[in-house]
């Protein structure tokens, strides 16, 4: 019988498990500066844009709110001719019926109120195409030549 | 009670209209006579915004008053503040009167720049600042922003931004005048 | 002839639609091919050079050999399913890709709320590979459906709250005032650190290389699509490829200012100053923008190519671990930082 094979009796060489690369590149730490470094500027930069964000968005909310009583206006104008023509309409219409009172509905105290109820009138431009839908002729009366439709 | 349809968009197509069931509210009745009529403004988005601080610096009494009104009426106020509300839509029209009357040709400019620029004022600065120099030259109006804080972004200089699509018609029309103030200065 | 230019006005928008999905499709169709030339040209051979002219044609051909396969469904899957989960993969993302601005103002959907949609869309696309893989009726898939959510849904989880950071900088959800705050300066510079961790994210998401646990071709076959073939494999394959366009676009756009080019004034460049608003005008201010952006896109791309050739795979614990144990952390400590950072010095805008 032969020997067996044993390790050698010193122990094995120590194994050489790391590569010998030459390490490239700064410390890691001087890395970390320079992100720190680019961050910061850039944060700088961030900063600046946000604050002159809210400017802008300051600048846009003072120009609405110096339009809001003219539009404001202009709606409670056209909302009282509604509201007056609408209760007209209504005493013309009710009044062979003596018991009749026109006042708001919903409510006891003496308010202006608009009617909870509306006249509706037709649909607009019922045969136009996709595209300009409702380009035509929007408010006013129809005085485009009706298409003549098979129903 | 609404005035038109109940949606805040205008309605693109018959199938939208359809699938939301537009109607319109007609009502042709006029105001009762007691009631002085009014011009309404009747200028559209572009330019109001445009005028807007030349409006509030010129109506600012107006406009306070109406609000001050509306404030103290409460549901009442459309039908007690319309003596104010009139007041306010005269000023406003007389500001759009004069703005057309002596500097047409910037606040065209600028109102133009602002509906090419989704109503952006900061892509509209270099004709904002024509405007704002001709209408102080001639009107006296100022635009002041306030609690800003004396930052006043809208002065030349002032804004880091830089529009991405700029208008150039303005850019054009502000450069021909800096030329101008050059040959001038020398 | 009016009659007809009548019905294409009318129909404006479908044509708008064809001509955007054809496009992204045609590009992602390139898209397979360029990553096969240069994987081989990484790993020093030729790559495809066969059909036509140095290997144009070899999606077309590709394309066609696997539409023209008959498409084999296993007898015990639900063969509605199995063909309808890749179709929900694919819409999904080209849903997704209908909200990415060209132009200011140039998308197919344009809204105050896309990136709530944009991860809505997202979510989605995971349905598909879990339908998928439960509906082939076999074990391996089911297996790998349940990896793939598990990788899907936690890698997701970082993109949205990348996402969420940018929204807490910008204070808006649309995509392009994002876009337009990136003006001032681009968040790669602030954020490099989180446009790092977006891409490994993307990577992640996309099943790419080192992260593809999900669908490893050589050791665990196709994971969740090991079932299918033919056109239904095509089309899970083509929504791969498109969601990696996406998130391409998606990292351009979050951190690299989408179509802006800070270097240079680019009206001036390409004389875009000097002519007058008309509509050649707009198609070259549209073209030259949506350029910008799409070569940015091209990078990252690339980089996802790149990455694939040089990286080995991760373990898959390894690989969820490091979501949960450090990124997400990471990522919420920083959710709570930046905008301490920013309030701190007079600049969130969230509370104007």
């Amino acid at each position: 019988m032969g020997r067996q094979d044993l390790p050698p009796i010193k122990g094995y060489e120590p194994i050489q498990w790391k590569r010998n690369l030459p390490s490239r590149g700064f410390r890691p730490s001087i890395w970390l500066g320079m992100l720190i470094g680019l961050s910061s500027y850039g944060f700088y930069k961030l900063i600046q844009g946000n604050r002159e964000n809210i400017e802008l968005s300051r600048e846009k909310l003072w120009a609405r709110i110096n339009l809001i009583p003219l539009l404001q206006a202009e709606q409670d104008r056209d909302v009282v001719r509604r509201t007056l023509s609408y209760y007209n309409r209504e005493a013309e219409i009710m009044k062979d019926v003596p018991w009749w009172e026109v006042r708001n509905t919903y409510s006891d105290k003496n308010e202006f109120q608009p009617p909870h109820t509306v006249l509706v009138g037709k649909q607009l431009d019922k045969n136009h195409g996709i595209y300009n839908g409702n380009s035509r002729n929007r408010w006013g009366p129809d005085d485009s030549p009706k298409k003549e439709t098979s129903s | 009670m609404s005035t038109s349809n109940t949606y805040d968009t205008i309605s693109t197509s018959v199938a939208t209209d359809k699938r939301r069931g537009t109607q319109y509210v007609l009502e042709n009745g006029k105001l009762p006579e007691e009631i002085p009529h009014v011009k309404e403004i009747g200028a559209t988005t572009g330019p109001l915004l445009s005028a807007s601080y030349y409006i509030g610096d010129r109506c600012h009494a107006f406009n306070d008053d109406f609000m001050l009104c509306q404030k103290e009426n409460g549901a009442n106020g459309p039908v007690k503040c319309l003596k104010e509300g009139r007041r306010v839509t005269r000023c406003a029209a007389s500001v759009i009167r004069d703005l057309n009357a002596s500097c047409k040709k910037e606040f065209e400019l600028h109102y133009k720049c602002l509906n090419y620029s989704n109503m952006e004022f900061k892509n509209c600065r270099k004709a904002e600042n024509l405007l704002n120099d001709c209408v102080f030259n001639n009107l006296k109006l100022i635009k002041r922003i306030p609690d800003d804080g004396g930052k006043e972004v809208f002065k030349p200089g002032h804004q880091i931004y830089k529009p991405v699509h700029p208008h150039y018609p303005s850019e054009r029309a502000y450069d021909l005048k800096q030329k101008e103030k050059q040959t001038q200065t020398q | 002839m009016t009659e007809i230019l009548e019905i294409l006005e009318r129909t404006e928008y479908v044509w708008y639609i064809i001509i955007y999905i054809l496009g992204i499709l045609l590009g992602v169709a390139y898209l397979t091919v360029a990553e096969r030339k240069t994987m081989g040209y990484m790993q020093r051979r030729l790559g495809p050079n066969a059909v036509g002219y140095y290997g144009v044609l070899m999606a077309i051909a590709d394309a066609l050999k696997l539409l023209v396969k008959e498409i084999i469904i296993v007898r015990n899957g639900e063969w509605v399913y199995m063909i309808g989960a890749p179709l929900i993969t694919l819409f999904s993302v080209l849903l997704s890709l209908s909200i990415i601005p060209l132009n200011t103002g140039l998308s197919i959907l344009e809204n105050e709320y896309s990136l709530i949609f944009l991860l809505g869309t997202g979510s989605l696309g995971i349905l598909g590979t879990v339908i998928a893989g439960w509906m082939s009726n076999s074990k391996y898939t089911i297996l790998a459906s349940v990896r793939t959510t598990a990788q899907l849904i936690s890698y997701e989880l970082i993109l949205t709250t990348v996402v969420f950071i940018i929204v807490l900088l910008v204070n808006s959800l649309n995509i392009e005032i994002i876009i337009d705050s990136q003006v001032y300066i681009q968040y790669v510079i602030p954020l490099l650190p989180l446009c790092i961790i977006y891409f490994i994210g993307a990577l992640a998401e996309n099943a790419r290389p080192p992260f593809d646990n999900i669908e490893a071709e050589s050791e665990l076959v196709s994971g969740h699509m090991t079932e299918l073939s033919a056109s239904p494999f095509v089309i899970f394959f083509l929504s791969e490829y498109t969601s990696m366009v996406l998130m391409s676009i998606l990292t351009s756009i979050f951190f690299f200012g989408g179509y802006l080019f800070p270097l240079f004034d680019i009206n001036s460049i390409f004389f875009l100053n000097i002519f007058n608003f008309n509509n050649l005008y707009w198609f070259f201010e549209g073209f030259i923008f949506s350029s910008i952006l799409f070569i940015k896109t091209n990078f990252f791309l690339f980089t996802y190519i790149w990455v694939r050739a040089s990286f080995p795979r991760l373990r898959f614990d390894l690989l969820i671990l490091f979501c949960w144990y450090v990124l997400l952390p990471l990522l919420f400590a920083l959710c709570l930082f930046i905008p301490c950072l920013l309030f701190s010095f007079d600049s969130l805008t969230l509370i104007t």
